[in-house]
Parts: structure tokens; sequence; C-alpha cells
């Protein structure tokens, strides 16, 4: 690509985020809520600052539980939601089992979860498992809250449930046949032909479970007890009316997503460039 | 695909393992179970956070003070999480201080089992034991603070004027309101009535005075008001404070004032409650919890600026939202027959709009009053206080 064409490229994605910009340095000359610029700046700057005029942690650590939280409850759906797929992918019966809870679930919002989360696992954590009343002694591991992690996987697990089955239940069957005439056992065959073949299907469902995962955290953090987060700092900053907090987390939340969602493009890109040979 | 997984749990551990600032003092299994005999009893105490429960916030943050004025106090653990309570030199309790939000949320983590005292709004509480929940409410925490807020460029100046123009007004006032059976909505609501002016929560009718907004939390209707949605509300501190400090909104009237004259005078707002198991199973601790909030109350009442300072410090508000908000809240931790009094108008008021529809539906606001209230702990607590002279 030349220099020119690549600093156009770059000159029109900065369009919009200017056009924003200018925007929102108006309005709020005009407005005693929406924060200045500069205002949201200075929170973003000073990230591990405790904010003087805000009941919460500093942006930074609510930052990091945020994806340490959404990191656990991801990785709860990928664990459970591929073999999951792939028996409904591969399996009459249970396709025909599970597909009518799937499609009812995938439908309900995980947001809608929350009140059940809430119920069925209250204020408890893994530190509250191992340590009970002493839970609170070790911080992040407190605040991982099984409810909110709970919340997550909903979210993450039926995209990733479905694209596998979806990728595991279009495998070519003259590949498995190919594969048993050279006497491939069950696990050779899922191992060399089912999951190569159905990756490029799980790459999407995690790509699309990842993006959800991150949108519902900032819902999910509203549970009682919780005292971080950027879900949390959103809403407290709201609560306080110091709306700068809230511009900073709506900011440091679009960031974290758009490395998030590179990372599992550039995931997806090297477990797909076989499909790409394979197509030319 | 297996190894982006291992990162991301590597990645999870790694950060777990960063932020154990606080390691338990022993590490060791086989020591474990005996240092967790000799833990104190823990007390999880759910609060919101906001000036309404500055005495607990006063004794967390004055920890010096009372230690040495009376060996009473509340030793940090972690920063405003953990504290032990100390009576004469013996730990009574450890305290899990857990920010569960206002209205029914506090209720609803105390029915859930997640906190052993609560600190929160009457109505609430009074809401959930009517259907069947053990709470029992031990004294009182605040009154008063609710207010009526308008717009600035609002040609009502006082609530005759306020009256006069939702009257005249060619289109129905908006007027928001933060939780369905907030406080301040149900004496709005009695006053519009006593007014003879008509109001609805259905923007859809007509020939109608007032139109009732829910905006649903505490800072809500700062960004209606500015955008013209909301003509006023009707709210307690800090959110009215709030208003004004951001310039949105006037005080046009307390709520106390409000019509029938004198009814709202010292209204309940909110109150520290307990499960029943808990008042049988932790008697003394209750008991010196309360004494700590009956000396934090008093420190509150005889030193506004250490009031305000405390909410600033816990609460993290402008100073100047603290400075006209904790002026107008009367801090309140005695049952005083005033406040009694206003608990049995506030069951009159319940009975009038059917709100109780189980174990207080038939019953007298007296009934009520000594049904859900149970003044024991706090009256021993008062007695011990005031036999030692530290209670006026």
């Amino acid at each position: 690509m030349s220099v020119s064409r690549q600093a156009s490229r770059i000159a029109l994605g900065l369009v919009i985020p200017c056009a924003v910009l200018v925007v929102w340095h108006f309005a709020s000359r005009h407005s005693a809520v929406v924060p200045s610029v500069a205002s949201v700046v200075n929170v973003l700057i000073h990230p591990w600052q405790s904010p003087p005029t805000l009941d919460s942690t500093s942006l930074a650590s609510g930052a990091l539980i945020s994806v340490l939280r959404v990191a656990c409850g991801f990785t709860l759906a990928a664990i459970t939601a591929v073999p999951i797929g792939l028996i409904v992918g591969r399996n009459r019966t249970a396709r025909d089992i599970l597909n009518p809870v799937i499609a009812a679930a995938m439908v309900i919002s995980p947001i809608a979860w929350i009140p059940v989360a809430i119920i069925v696992f209250g204020l408890s954590s893994p530190a509250s498992s191992m340590y009970g009343d002493e839970a609170w002694r070790y911080g992040m591991f407190d605040q991982l809250r099984y409810a909110i992690i709970a919340v997550i996987w909903m979210g993450a697990f039926f995209p990733i449930v479905l694209d596998t089955a979806a990728g595991a239940s279009s495998v070519r069957e003259a590949h498995l046949e190919a594969v048993q005439v050279y006497g491939a056992t069950r696990m050779q065959r899922l191992r060399f032909v089912i999951l190569p073949a159905a990756a490029p299907a799980i790459v999407t469902g995690l790509r699309v479970g990842g993006g959800i995962a991150w949108r519902v955290i900032i819902a999910a953090e509203i549970f009682p007890g919780t005292r971080s987060g950027l879900g949390y700092m959103i809403t407290t900053a709201h609560d306080q009316a110091a709306y700068e907090y809230a511009f900073a987390s709506i900011i440091v939340i679009g960031a974290i997503g758009l490395v998030l969602d590179g990372l599992l493009r550039l995931a997806a890109h090297r477990v797909t460039r076989w499909q790409v040979k394979e197509r030319s | 695909m297996p190894k982006y997984i291992l990162f991301l749990c590597l990645f999870a551990v790694a950060l777990v393992g960063c932020d154990n600032k606080q390691p338990p003092e022993n590490q060791e299994t086989s020591t474990q179970s005996q240092a967790a005999q000799d833990q104190p009893l823990l007390l999880r105490v759910g609060h919101v956070g906001h000036d309404h429960h500055l005495a607990l916030y006063v004794a967390a943050l004055q920890s010096e003070r009372f230690k040495a004025d009376y060996d009473l106090y509340l030793k940090p653990v972690k920063d405003r999480e953990v504290y032990e309570l100390i009576e004469a030199d013996h730990t009574v309790a450890r305290l899990q201080l857990l920010k569960v939000g206002g209205g029914s949320k506090m209720p609803a983590a105390m029915s859930r089992g997640e906190i052993d005292i609560g600190l929160g709004g009457v109505t609430a509480v009074a809401a959930f034991a009517d259907e069947g929940e053990p709470f029992k409410i031990l004294c009182p925490l605040q009154t008063d603070g609710d207010m009526l807020v308008m717009l600035p460029d609002s040609p009502a100046e006082d609530w005759a004027s306020f009256v006069k123009l939702a009257r005249e007004s060619d289109k129905p006032l908006r007027i928001g309101y933060k939780a369905p059976v907030a406080v301040a909505k149900l004496i709005f609501e009695r006053a519009l009535q006593a007014e003879g002016l008509k109001y609805t929560l259905d923007a859809g009718d007509d020939d109608i005075d007032i139109v009732l907004i829910n905006f649903g939390s505490e800072a809500g209707p700062i960004p209606l008001m500015e955008r013209g949605e909301l003509d006023g509300y009707v709210m307690n501190q800090p959110g009215v404070a709030m208003a004004v400090h951001k310039g949105v909104g006037k005080v046009i009237a307390q709520l106390r004032d409000l019509p029938p004259a004198g009814q709202w005078v010292d209204h309940p707002c909110c109150c520290v409650t307990a499960t029943e198991t808990t008042m049988a199973e932790h008697h003394e601790p209750l008991v010196a919890f309360l004494k700590l909030l009956l000396l934090s109350t008093q420190l509150i009442q005889d030193e506004p600026q250490l009031a305000i300072d405390s909410a600033v410090t816990w609460a993290k508000n402008p100073r100047e939202v603290e400075q006209q908000s904790i002026p107008t809240i009367s801090y309140v931790c005695e049952p005083t027959e005033s406040w009694l009094a206003g608990m049995r108008t506030w069951a009159q008021m319940a009975e009038d709009i059917d709100l109780f529809k189980d174990r207080y539906a038939e019953v007298s606001p007296q009934q009520f009053v000594d049904d859900l209230c149970d003044l024991s702990i706090v009256n021993a607590a008062m007695k011990d206080l005031r036999d030692r002279g530290m209670l006026q």
C-alpha cells in the first residue's frame, strides 16, 4: 500500500472521532451535565488515581477487574460451549434434545439473567468458597463474584455453541470416510478432521461470544456488594452526577473492546489460513 | 485455540495473584481452621453510601476519637470495607460494610441472606416485612431531607405558587420521582390530594394537573431537568443538593412542610434493620453497634462541620453539595415520640393507598409500629450510654 493511500486511510478513520470531539466540546460548554473534553482526558491520563469525587476504585483497577471478570466468564463459556457444540453438530439425538433449549435461551438477553444469578449465587465468589468469612481479604479474587461470571457465561455460551455446532455439522463426509478407510479412531477423526474443519466456525463463535461477554459486563457489574469495575464506575458516576468518569469509562470500554476484537480477529486469521489456501 | 484459552487462564490467575495485597497471616492449611475459630464474629452491614447513613461513616472515619472518648470504636481492617467493632478493648464483632444500593435493594439483600444488618428506607423494609420477611426496625437513622425541586426559571417559588402554577398551566406539570414507594413520592401524592390537584402516573390521561414520572435513580433527574423533560421532581438528599449544585434546579419546598399541615414533620426515612435471627443470636454485638451509631449521631448533631467533612470524605460528593444537603437532614438514632408518630402517619398513608397486601393489610398504625419496630436493643444501648453519662 502506498504511503499516500495509508495516510488517506488514517485521515478518513479520524473524521468521525474528530467530529464527535468538536460536537462534544460545544455541547459541554452549554451543559451542566456533559463533562468537558479536558476533564475526561484528565481522568484518562491519571488512570491509577483514586477518583476524588466518586465512590469507586481507580479507572485502571476498574478496567483490570472488568477484564478479569470477562476473561473468567468467557473462558468458562469457551470450555463448556465448544464440546457441547461439537456434540450437537455431530450427534442427531443430542441435537434434538439441546436445540430447542439453545434456541429459546439464545433469544433471552444475558442481562435478563441478572436477577436469577443474584438469587442463585448471591454475593459468593471463589474467595468466599475457599475462605468463607475471610473472603474480603482476597481483594480482586473476592470481587470476581460467581453471579457476574455466570451472566457473562450466559452471554458468551450460546453464540459459541451455535457456531461450533454449525462448523461441526458442515464437515465433509468424504473427508471422514477417507480417514475411516485408513482405520482412524473416533478420537483421531475428531482431532484431525472435525476440529480443523470446524475451527473457522468455532473462532467466529468465540469472536461473537467475546464481544457479547464484554458488552454484558457493564450491566453485570451493578450487582450488590460490587465496588469495582467499569460498569460499577459508570453506574456510580451517574448516581453521583460525576459524568466525566462515566465518559472516561465508556472510552476505556471501547478501547479494550477494540483490542479484544483485534486479538480474536488475529486468532481467527491464523486458524483460517488453511481455508483461504484451500479456496485458492 | 487451546493456547489462547490457556493464555486467558494464566492471565486470570496472574491477576488474582497480583491483587493479594492482604494475604492471610497464616497460609498453612493445618493452622487455618484454628485461625478461623479465633476470628471474631462477622456481621455484614448493608448500606447505600450517601449521607443518610452518615452515622456509620462518621464512626468509621473518627476511629481514634471514638477510642479516646468512648472506648467504643471501629478499628479499620480494610479501609471502607472491614472494621472491628471494639468495646473496652474487646473485639465484639467484625463488621463488613457492603454497598448494596438504596430502595428495595437493601431488604432484598437481607432477604437473600447476604447481609445481617441493613441501613435503608423504612418504606422498603416495611414492604418486605408485609410479605412475611422476618425483619425488625431497630432504630431510626435520619428523618426529613425530602424536597420539591423545580427548574430554575419556573415561576413557582414556594408550595402555594406551585399549586397555583399547576392549576393554571396549559399543560400538566411533569414531576419526577425516584421509586414507586419512595417516601418523597408518597408524601407528594398525599399533598396533591390535600390540595385537590389531579395527578396521574399515566401521561395519556386527560384533564390532569400533574404527571408523575419515574426517573429511576439518584442522579436520574439531572439530565432530564437540563433537557427540560421534567418541570421538577421530589426526592431525598443529596439528590436535591446535587441538582442545585449543577444549576439545573431550585428548591421550592421541603416536603415536611407540605399539607396536611404538620403531618410530615420528622417523617421517617432511613433506619437500621436486622433479621429476627440476627437479633436472637447476636444481641450483644447489636447493642454495641447501636451504641456506636447513637454516639456518632450525637457527634453529627453537635459538630455540623465534622458531619460535612465526613460526608465529603466518605460519599465523595462535592463539598458544596454536602454543605447544602446535611443541614436539611435530621440525624436521629433515638426512637423519639416524634419519629414514632411519623411511623404511624406513614402506616396510615400506606393503608390509604393499599400499599400493604398481607401481614399489615388489616392492622392499625399502632399495631404496625409495634410489630415492625423492636426498640429493645436501642433502648438497652441508650440506657447504658446514659448511665455512663455519654449520651445527652
